[in-house]
C-alpha cells in the first residue's frame, strides 16, 4: 500500500498544495517551519480527524472550508479519502478495475455511529489498524526518537529498549498500574509490604476503631440494660422489704398497745368493780333509808284528832248525857293515861327511826354521788369498749414478726439501700457519653463503602498489572521469534561488515553478536549501530503490525543528531527498507538526497 | 380561628460527613442554615405550635457550640410565644445518662423524655384545647407502649409525635430496633395528627380518606438517598373541616443523583456540558454522577471532574460505565499489536470465568488496562 498524492485544499498554510508521492523513499525537503510537521498531521488527520484541537490546522486564508483529501493504491485498487474537518465527513471513492464506489461517512474521532463504524473497518483492512495512536508511534520516526543519551547507555537500557519493540510502553503502564495499586494499599502479594500505610490502611484502621467504639457502646449499652434492670429489682425488693418492716413493726408496736390495753382494761374493770360495789350500797342503803323513812312512826293524826274530839266530846257527853264529873274526869284521866302512852310509844319509836335514819344518812354522805357514779361507770364502760375496738384493731396488725426481724429488716434494708444509691450513681456514671449506635453504625457503613469501593480498586489494578504482564510475556513468547527472525534478517543486511552471527534471543530479543569472533555485548556497540538496532526493531514492528500489508513509514528527520558514520549507516537501511516500503523523510538537509543520488529517489521540496 | 401547627423532624443537626470531603463542614453550615430557616418560617407563618418528631440532633451530644445556636434559635420561638413539643430519636437518645435532653432549657418546652407516656400534656392554644402524645425513643421499650398514646376522652386537638418506622414504606428495611408500628396501629389511636420521624423522605399516610400522620423527611438531605426538594409540613386545623397539611420547600442545598447512559454523550467535554445543564441551581446543588451505558472512550473521571467541579458545591462522579461491547473494543480486537492480543485473551479469558464477581473484578482490571493503554497513546 503507498500514499500517491497529498492534496491540501485548505490546511494550515496551506491553500490548494498536491504533493505526490512515489513508491519507494520520498525526501520532503524544506527549510525550519516550511510546513514539513503539518504535513505529516495531514496524513494523520485526513485517516482519522482530530480528537482534540481540531482547529489546530484551520485554514489561515480561508477558515470556512477545512479540507483535505489523499490519494492511496491499496494493490491496485486507487482509494481516494477527503476529509471535511468542519463537518467531519470522509468522502471515500474507491477504483477498481474500473469500477468505481463511492461514500460518505460521518467519522467524527468522537462518539459512536454506524458510519464511523464502517469508515473505521476499511481503514482498519487498508492498515491492520485503525487507531491515530497506533499510526503515530507505528509509521511515525520522530526527531531524536532515536537518540540515547550517553548515560542510557547500559545494558539494561539497550534491553529496555528492546523491549519496547511495541507501539505503547507497555513496561511503563505495568509500572503504572502498579503505583496506582500501592497508592491505595502497602500490602505487596508478590513480596514485601511497603513500610507506610496508604489510604486503605489508614481506613481499616478507621473501621475497626470504629467497630471497637460501637462494640464497646453495644456492650455499654447491654450492661446498662442489666444494670436498670438490677435497679429496678433492687428498688422492688427494698420496697418489699419495706412493707414487711412496716408490718414487723406495726405489729411490734400493736402487741406493746395490746399489753398497755389489757393493764388498763383490768384496771378500768377493777375500777368498774369497785365502782359497781359501791353502787349496789348506796343502792342498799338508799332503800334502806326508804324504808326506814317508810316505817318511821308519823304523829298519827287521827289519834290527835280522836284526841281533840274526845276532848271535845267528853264535855258535851257529859253536858248531854249528865256523867259525873268523877266519871268524866276519870275517862279524862283513862283518855289521857292512854294517850299519853300511845304519844310516848310512838315518840320513843320515832327516835329510834331518826337515829337509824341518821346512821343510814350519814353512811350515804361519805358515798360518792350515785348520778356520777353512774357517769363514771359509763365512762369505764364505754374505755372499756374502745379499749376492746382498739384491742382488735391492733390484733389484726399482730404478725409473726418478731424485734430479731425487725433488726434483720432493718440492717437489710440499709445495705439495699446504700447498694440501691450506689448502683444509681454508677449508671449515671456509664451512662454518661453514650453515643447512639444509630450515628456511629451510619459512619461505619459510609466507611465500609469507602473501604469495599478502594479495596476492590487495589485488587482490580493488582489483577490488571499481573494481568498485563502475563499477556506481554505470553504475547512476547508468541510473537517474538517472528520479530527476532526478522530484526536479524534486518539487522544482518545493515550490519553484517561489523559484526557476525548476528542472532537474536527469541524469547526476549536480546542480541548476541561476535566481532572479530569474540562475542561482545550490546554496551559495548557503538552509537551508530544501536540506532540500527532500534531502527530495525521499528521495522519488523510494522512489518508485523501491518500484518505484512507493507504500511508506509514517516521518518521526521530521525538523524538530524547522527554523526556522518551514523548518518551513512542508516542510509544503508533507508534503502534496504525502501524495496518493500514506501518512506517519507521529511528533513531540511539535501545530504540524503545527494547520496542516495536523486535518481534512486523521489525529491519533493516544499 | 384555624390552628397552625408546624411539623418537621430528622434535622440532624450536627452531623459530620467526611464522604463529602471539602464540603464536609460547609455542609454541617447547611443543616443549621435550614434549621434557621424552619424557625423563620414558623415566625414568618405565625403558627401557633411547633412539633419536632426526633432526631433534633444527631447525636445524644452534640457540641456546645451547636447547643448555643439551637438554643438561641429555639429561644426566638419562646419569645415568641410558640410553644415547641418535642421528643428525643434514635441518634438523640435518652440512653446515655448525660443526654442533652437534660439540659434546663428544655423545661421551656414541651418534651417528652420518658419512653413510656403516662398522660397527655394540655396546652390551651386560641381556646383550642390540645393534648399532645409523645414517647422518647428508647430501643428496649416494646412497641406494646404505643397504646398509651391513645387518644383520652376529653374534648380539643389531639396531636402526637412518634420517631418509628411505618411497615410498608418503600426502599425501606425496617428492624426491630426501629420501633416499627402498622399504618392500622396509628389509625386506631385515633388522633387528629401524628407528627412521625425516623424515615427520611416524605410520606403522608391517610386512613379513611383522612390525613392521619406524616413523615416530612429530612428539611436537608443527608444522603444522596436523599435527593430533590426537602420540606417541612405546615397544618391547619379548622372547626368543621378535614386536616390541610402543606408541604413547604425548606432546603438549603439539594441533593441531586443522576444516572447518565454515556450511549448519547460522544465526548467528554459534551458530556460535562450536559451535567452543567443538569441544574439550574448549580451552586445550591451537590451532585452525584452514575455514568452507565456502553462508551467508546475509556472516561477520564478526573478530567470530567474538573470540568464540572467548579460550578457545584460539591460533585462526585462514580464510573459504571463498560467498553466491553464498543466498536473500539472490536477495532482492538483485529490489531495485530499487544494491545490487539490483549484484548483477544483478555475475552477468551473472562468467557471461561463463570463466577459473577470474578468476572466484575476480571471485567474492571480490563478497563484499568485499557484506560493507561488509552492515557498512555494520548499522552505520548
Amino acid at each position: 500500500m503507498i500514499f500517491k498524492e497529498l492534496h491540501l485544499a485548505n490546511f494550515g498554510k496551506f491553500q490548494n498544495k498536491t504533493l505526490t508521492f512515489k513508491k519507494g523513499l520520498n525526501i520532503i525537503v524544506g527549510e525550519n517551519e516550511s510546513g514539513k510537521s503539518t504535513l505529516f498531521q495531514a496524513f494523520l488527520g485526513i485517516l482519522f480527524g482530530f480528537k482534540q484541537d481540531s482547529k489546530r490546522y484551520l485554514p489561515w486564508q480561508n477558515p470556512t472550508s477545512y479540507k483535505a483529501r489523499l490519494a492511496l493504491d491499496d494493490n491496485c485498487t486507487e482509494i481516494y479519502l477527503e476529509r471535511d474537518f468542519l463537518e467531519d465527513t470522509v468522502s471515500f471513492i474507491q477504483k477498481e478495475n474500473n469500477h468505481m464506489s463511492s461514500f460518505q461517512y460521518k467519522a467524527s474521532p468522537l462518539g459512536r455511529s454506524a458510519e464511523r463504524e464502517i469508515y473505521l473497518n476499511k481503514i482498519q483492512d487498508l492498515f491492520g489498524f485503525c487507531e491515530p495512536e497506533i499510526f503515530k508511534h507505528s509509521l511515525f520516526i520522530e526527531q531524536r526518537s532515536l537518540h540515547l543519551p550517553p548515560q542510557n547507555q547500559t545494558a539494561t537500557d539497550v534491553k529496555q529498549m528492546i523491549s519496547h519493540i511495541s507501539e505503547l510502553k507497555y513496561d511503563e503502564i505495568c509500572s503504572r498500574l502498579e503505583e496506582r495499586y500501592f497508592e491505595i494499599t502497602k500490602k505487596n502479594p508478590s513480596g514485601l509490604d511497603k513500610r507506610n500505610d496508604r489510604i486503605l490502611e489508614d481506613l481499616q484502621k478507621q473501621i475497626l476503631d470504629l467497630e471497637e467504639k460501637i462494640k464497646k457502646t453495644r456492650e455499654n449499652q447491654e450492661s446498662l440494660k442489666k444494670l436498670s434492670e438490677k435497679i429496678t429489682n433492687l428498688k422492688e425488693t427494698i420496697t418489699t422489704k419495706e412493707i414487711r418492716l412496716k408490718a414487723v413493726t406495726e405489729s411490734l408496736i400493736a402487741i406493746e398497745q395490746l399489753a398497755k390495753f389489757s393493764k388498763k382494761e383490768t384496771e378500768i374493770k377493777d375500777s368498774l368493780n369497785d365502782l359497781k360495789k359501791r353502787k349496789a350500797i348506796i343502792e342498799r342503803l338508799t332503800e334502806q333509808l326508804t324504808q326506814i323513812q317508810k316505817s318511821k312512826p308519823q304523829v298519827n293524826r287521827l289519834s290527835i284528832g280522836l284526841f281533840i274530839v274526845s276532848l271535845f266530846a267528853l264535855p258535851m257527853i257529859f253536858f248531854s248525857a249528865n256523867i259525873s264529873i268523877f266519871w268524866l274526869i276519870l275517862l279524862f284521866i283513862a283518855f289521857s293515861v292512854l294517850f299519853g302512852q300511845h304519844f310516848y310509844t310512838q315518840k320513843k319509836a320515832q327516835s329510834h327511826f331518826q337515829l337509824q335514819e341518821m346512821r343510814v344518812k350519814s353512811q350515804l354522805e361519805v358515798l360518792p354521788d350515785p348520778h356520777k357514779l353512774d357517769q363514771t361507770i359509763e365512762q369505764h364502760q364505754k374505755s372499756l369498749f374502745e379499749i376492746e375496738a382498739q384491742k382488735i384493731e391492733f390484733k389484726q396488725k399482730v404478725t409473726d414478726g418478731n424485734k430479731a426481724e425487725k433488726e434483720s429488716l432493718t440492717q437489710t434494708l440499709h445495705q439495699l439501700r446504700e447498694t440501691h444509691t450506689i448502683e444509681k450513681q454508677n449508671y449515671i456514671y456509664f451512662a454518661k457519653g453514650l453515643q447512639s449506635p444509630f450515628t456511629l453504625e451510619e459512619d461505619l457503613f459510609d466507611l465500609k463503602e469507602k473501604e469495599k469501593i478502594l479495596r476492590t480498586k487495589s485488587r482490580v489494578l493488582w489483577l490488571a498489572k499481573e494481568t498485563l504482564e502475563t499477556m506481554i510475556i505470553e504475547f512476547r513468547k508468541e510473537h517474538l521469534k517472528l520479530f527476532a527472525k526478522d530484526m536479524e534478517k534486518t539487522f544482518q543486511i545493515i550490519a553484517k561488515d561489523s559484526y557476525q552471527n548476528i542472532a537474536f534471543e527469541k524469547e526476549t530479543l536480546t542480541p548476541s553478536l561476535e566481532w572479530q569472533k569474540t562475542p561482545i555485548s550490546i554496551t559495548s556497540l557503538s552509537c551508530g549501530t544501536q540506532d540500527q538496532l532500534y531502527f530495525s526493531m521499528k521495522l519488523s514492528l510494522l512489518k508485523h503490525l501491518g500484518s505484512d500489508r507493507h504500511l508506509p513509514l514517516f521518518l521526521d528527520d530521525p538523524f538530524v543528531n547522527f554523526d556522518h558514520e551514523r548518518r551513512l549507516k542508516v542510509l544503508d537501511l533507508l534503502k534496504h527498507y525502501a524495496k518493500e516500503h514506501q518512506l517519507f523523510l521529511f528533513t531540511y538537509d539535501s545530504w540524503y538526497s545527494e547520496k542516495l543520488g536523486r535518481n534512486n529517489i523521489h525529491e519533493i521540496t516544499l | 380561628m384555624p390552628l397552625k401547627v408546624l411539623h418537621t423532624a430528622d434535622l440532624h443537626l450536627g452531623t459530620h460527613f467526611p464522604s463529602l470531603g471539602n464540603y464536609g463542614p460547609e455542609r454541617e453550615k447547611d443543616f443549621l442554615t435550614t434549621f434557621s430557616s424552619i424557625i423563620k418560617l414558623s415566625l414568618d407563618q405565625k403558627v401557633d405550635l411547633v412539633l419536632i418528631a426526633g432526631d433534633l440532633f444527631d447525636s445524644p451530644h452534640p457540641s456546645l457550640n451547636l447547643f448555643g445556636t439551637v438554643k438561641a434559635e429555639l429561644e426566638k420561638l419562646i419569645d415568641a410565644n410558640i410553644p415547641i413539643a418535642l421528643i428525643p430519636g434514635t441518634h438523640d437518645n435518652i440512653m446515655a445518662s448525660d443526654h442533652i435532653y437534660r439540659h434546663p432549657f428544655f423545661e421551656q418546652t414541651i418534651l417528652f423524655k420518658e419512653p413510656i407516656l403516662k398522660e397527655p400534656k394540655f396546652l390551651d392554644l386560641k381556646e383550642h384545647p390540645i393534648y399532645l402524645y409523645g414517647m422518647a425513643y428508647h430501643p428496649d421499650v416494646p412497641g406494646e407502649y404505643l397504646k398509651n398514646l391513645k387518644r383520652r376522652d376529653m374534648p380539643g386537638i389531639h396531636l402526637g409525635l412518634l420517631h418509628g418506622s411505618i411497615q410498608g414504606s418503600p426502599d425501606w428495611k425496617i428492624y426491630a430496633k426501629d420501633f416499627p408500628v402498622s399504618i392500622d396501629e396509628l389509625a386506631s389511636l385515633n388522633l387528629d395528627y401524628i407528627a412521625l420521624g425516623h424515615y427520611h423522605n416524605r410520606m403522608v399516610y391517610s386512613h379513611e380518606g383522612k390525613i392521619i400522620a406524616s413523615y416530612t423527611g429530612t428539611p436537608e438531605g443527608k444522603r444522596f438517598k436523599e435527593s430533590g426538594q426537602r420540606y417541612v409540613h405546615l397544618l391547619e386545623f379548622k372547626e368543621g373541616s378535614p386536616l390541610e397539611l402543606t408541604p413547604v420547600p425548606i432546603n438549603t442545598k439539594t441533593l441531586l443523583e443522576k444516572e447518565i447512559d454515556l450511549f448519547t454523550f460522544p465526548t467528554q467535554t459534551s458530556l460535562a456540558k450536559e451535567i452543567l445543564k443538569l441544574s439550574p441551581q448549580k451552586e445550591k446543588t451537590l451532585l452525584r454522577i452514575i455514568l452507565k451505558g456502553v462508551t467508546e472512550n475509556i472516561l477520564d473521571i478526573e478530567k470530567i471532574y474538573s470540568e464540572i467541579a467548579p460550578y457545584f458545591p460539591h460533585v462526585e462522579i462514580l464510573d459504571e460505565t463498560s467498553v466491553m461491547n464498543s466498536q473500539w473494543m472490536s477495532h482492538l480486537e483485529k490489531e495485530n499489536s499487544i494491545r490487539g492480543f490483549f484484548v483477544r485473551r483478555m475475552k477468551e479469558k473472562m468467557d471461561e470465568v463463570k463466577d459473577p464477581l470474578e468476572k466484575e473484578l476480571q471485567v474492571a482490571s480490563f478497563k484499568e488496562i485499557l484506560f493507561e493503554f488509552q492515557k498512555k497513546a494520548e499522552l505520548s
